[in-house]
């Protein structure tokens, strides 16, 4: 294996965790009926803001 | 009798039409948190690329950039789906926020190293696929 091959597959290996936070999130989201839009739009609204924070800082 | 069968009637259709409507409009909002995790991770898997020196320092300017772009857009969806008042006018708040992050194709297009280019699309195809999950409903 070369280095570079190795070197994504380490990558890849650190964001699995991300993923599987990604895929749990979504999945306890479709069973909870009772989350209204206002949760919804608060949440997604809390995630969009830490994105787009990050994303000014590190364009820079 | 007759009049309060109909109005009976008449009430079930209207509140199953309203439950439907909301229904959609829920739907809506779930798929525009569900892309905010995902970009959100997109943009984890970007940094933690740079931070391995698989992207050059410009490559991480632009992407970044255009991931703030897309987090822009997605605001503008998450909007207009709370203030939607049914679900045809929620899908389409994010048929156009889909357009502008159709933009991110173009800004991973700079990354040169191949095995990065090549994760940080497959993790882009996630987000994709979240979003195309719209137009079935």
């Amino acid at each position: 294996m070369d280095e570079k091959t190795l070197q994504l597959i380490l990558t890849l290996e650190q964001q699995v965790p991300t993923w599987i936070a990604v895929f749990q999130k979504v999945r306890a989201d479709h069973n909870m009926p009772q989350k209204t839009i206002e949760d919804y739009y608060r949440e997604s609204q809390v995630i969009l803001d830490d994105i787009k924070a990050v994303a000014e800082r590190e364009s820079h | 009798m007759k009049r309060k069968v109909c109005l009976s009637l008449v009430l079930t259709v209207l509140l199953f039409s309203i439950a439907c409507t909301q229904t959609d409009v829920i739907k809506a909002a779930q798929v525009v948190k569900d892309s905010a995790l995902a970009l959100q991770a997109i943009q984890n898997t970007e940094i933690a690329l740079h931070n391995g020196k698989l992207v050059s320092d410009d490559e991480h300017h632009q992407i970044q950039a255009a991931i703030g772009k897309a987090s822009d857009a997605l605001m503008v969806a998450n909007s207009a789906v709370y203030k939607a008042k049914d679900g045809a006018t929620a899908k389409q708040a994010i048929v156009i926020a889909s357009q502008a992050v159709g933009e991110l194709v173009t800004a991973l297009n700079v990354v040169k190293n191949p095995t990065a280019k090549a994760s940080l699309q497959a993790s882009l195809t996630g987000l994709q696929a979240i979003l195309a999950a719209i137009g079935a409903f």
